[in-house]
């Protein structure tokens, strides 16, 4: 998912990456405004509101600048950057998770009125679903569709069985269809 | 080996959502930069405490291995210390070179007055502050003291010409001493901002490592006041922001890429060869403004003796001459090509009056030398600067280690 690197060029990059690990704010200000829109979507999709996800983005990007200078040169620097906010999204969701366990259960599942009142869909519109998914199945729909991890992996990083991931995205995209198809109805 | 299926509504989802871009609100940056700001403050807090904590604990083992190590045969301390507080009449025995000196030992001599040989008694010199030394290194001496007489102690018995009385006057401490030091320094600005453009100036610039290092000569003017004087080097280094610097048409008609900083301001050479038009721009990284200056302090200080330890305060004046003041900084052109440049810093004063507040923990460890844990508080009485966007006011605090050589 490569979008910004090929947009800027790798000297700009690089003394970006520079000016961070020397704690230049206008270079870490410059980095945030280049990469803070993809990042804030990144986030919006794992959180359930956009103050959550805004919690989310702020933390990752102090993360991001204070161990900037551990960032090798191995693959993209976007790649090391998601893997970060995916990772302080996995712990937010863990920390919720000690809180308040919640069992996601289908009945239960309520669209929100006011998208199904649209009648055209906008990305927006896609977020809000997702955000309004039970934290289990959002988290396991993100790494897997979105992040393109596997059940054996997802099932690592959330501490759970590689059968209940599977089961999590089936119910996450029988939610999500049901969505889509009711949309497309309204919009015919 | 476990396939990733595609699903259609999973095609959906990544087609519509992976190119796209959310705003996230404009308070998040300065939340960001706040709990940066937080961050680097806790990890250079932490640091100082841990080279505090450090410079400590190596004084103290220094100053206990001292303690332990002394050799009381060679040197056998301050003998009215040993003396008791009531004048009463009494002993005490200088122990020879194998016998180690401890308060119980001390004790035990004063009490029992012990008669350790009754001939052959040992040559006695005196060695300064009322030291003595001893000159052979196996037999332990006895020495008496008559009521009220502590300053006088005879030989208990030897030889007729040293059966006298040994004068035990504290030593004559010459007035002047010099005191080396090093401080590390934790420094700070305080600004009148006189344009518009002076709170965006404060913002991008912190300072990164300040540092004095110096010679104070003291003199005494009695037991308890020293006037202190001396010559001292400082060094500052503050960190700038990147930022892109517009050329401008300047006072005298030339267009030129001015940098504020806090301190004053540099004009950077084009990185093109031609002639920069007004509203062109360069970017600067990796700026540095590197400030030096030499500073003769007067301070007044009063001290506290306590047996070898002695605490010391004092508050005076600095006068400060700027001895080199540069910005080492990286100019990017168009092409993101760097080229780095060492510029003069203009607009500062040459020199600058301040104020000086200290506090010195000291600990004898010699005849002579003393080692002293210093912390000072320093802060210009005026603006360094003229004609700058903001008024900069520098003010340090500093802790570090020093020694004093009693002449």
């Amino acid at each position: 998912m490569e979008i910004k690197e090929s947009d800027i060029s790798k000297a700009e990059l690089q003394r970006l990456i520079n000016g961070c690990i020397a704690r230049d704010r206008g270079s870490q200000k410059e980095l945030y405004s280049l990469y803070s829109g993809t990042l804030f979507t990144l986030c919006l999709r794992y959180a359930k509101s956009r103050e959550e996800a805004e919690e989310i983005l702020q933390d990752g990007f102090v993360r991001v600048f204070l161990h900037i200078h551990q960032f090798k040169h191995a693959g993209s620097f976007e790649g090391w950057m998601r893997r970060i906010f995916i990772n302080c999204s996995l712990q937010r969701f863990r920390e919720n998770e000690r809180r308040c366990r919640v069992l996601p259960l289908m009945e239960e599942y309520q669209m929100p009125a006011d998208m199904a009142m649209s009648n055209r869909i906008f990305e927006k519109d896609l977020i809000r679903v997702i955000q309004s998914l039970p934290p289990a199945y959002r988290m396991v729909f993100n790494l897997y569709v979105m992040e393109g991890f596997k059940h054996r992996e997802i099932a690592v990083l959330l501490n759970i069985s590689v059968g209940t991931s599977k089961s999590n995205l089936f119910d996450a995209r029988n939610i999500l269809k049901g969505y889509l198809m009711r949309e497309l109805k309204i919009a015919k | 080996m476990e396939e990733h299926n595609s699903h259609p509504a999973d095609r959906y989802f990544q087609e519509n959502l992976s190119f796209h871009e959310s705003d996230p609100s404009r308070k998040i940056w300065n939340n960001i930069a706040n709990e940066l700001d937080r961050t680097y403050k806790r990890e250079k807090l932490n640091r100082s405490i841990n080279r505090f904590i450090l410079a400590a604990g190596l004084t103290g083992i220094f100053v206990l291995l001292n303690f332990a190590l002394t050799d009381y045969s060679r040197t056998a301390g301050n003998i009215q210390n040993l003396l008791p507080s009531n004048s009463a009449a009494g002993s005490v025995v200088i122990p020879s070179k194998q016998e180690k000196f401890t308060p119980d030992f001390a004790r035990m001599t004063r009490e029992n007055n012990p008669v350790r040989q009754k001939t052959n008694l040992p040559q006695v010199q005196k060695s300064g502050l009322g030291a003595f030394t001893r000159e052979d290194n196996v037999m332990p001496l006895t020495l008496h003291w008559k009521e009220n007489q502590k300053n006088t102690v005879p030989l208990e018995s030897g030889p007729a010409e040293n059966n006298s009385l040994v004068k035990l006057q504290p030593g004559k401490r010459g007035r002047i001493s010099i005191e080396p030091f090093f401080l590390k320094e934790f420094a700070g600005y305080n600004f009148a901002d006189n344009d518009i453009n002076g709170e965006e100036i404060e913002k991008r610039e912190r300072t990164m490592f300040s540092a004095t290092v110096g010679v104070l000569v003291n003199y005494s003017l009695s037991r308890h006041w020293l006037l202190q004087t001396g010559l001292a080097y400082s060094l500052s280094e503050s960190n700038i922001d990147s930022s892109a610097t517009y050329a401008k048409k300047g006072d005298n008609g030339t267009i030129e890429f001015r940098l504020n900083t806090v301190s004053g301001y540099s004009f950077l050479n084009s990185p093109s060869s031609a002639t920069p038009k007004i509203g062109d721009s360069v970017h600067t990284n990796g700026t540095h403004s590197h400030l030096k200056y030499i500073s003769v302090p007067l301070i007044v200080s009063y001290r506290f003796p306590m047996k070898r330890f002695s605490a010391l305060i004092g508050a005076g004046a600095t006068f400060n001459v700027l001895s080199s003041a540069v910005v080492e900084t990286d100019i990017y052109d168009a092409n993101f090509s760097k080229h780095e440049a060492w510029i003069p810093l203009n607009g500062l004063k040459k020199t600058n009056f301040g104020v000086i507040v200290k506090a010195e923990f000291s600990y004898q460890i010699g005849k002579r030398w003393n080692i002293n844990l210093l912390s000072s508080f320093k802060n210009t009485l005026g603006p360094i600067n003229l004609n700058s966007a903001i008024s900069a006011y520098p003010y340090n605090f500093g802790v570090g280690l020093g020694m004093t050589y009693q002449f």
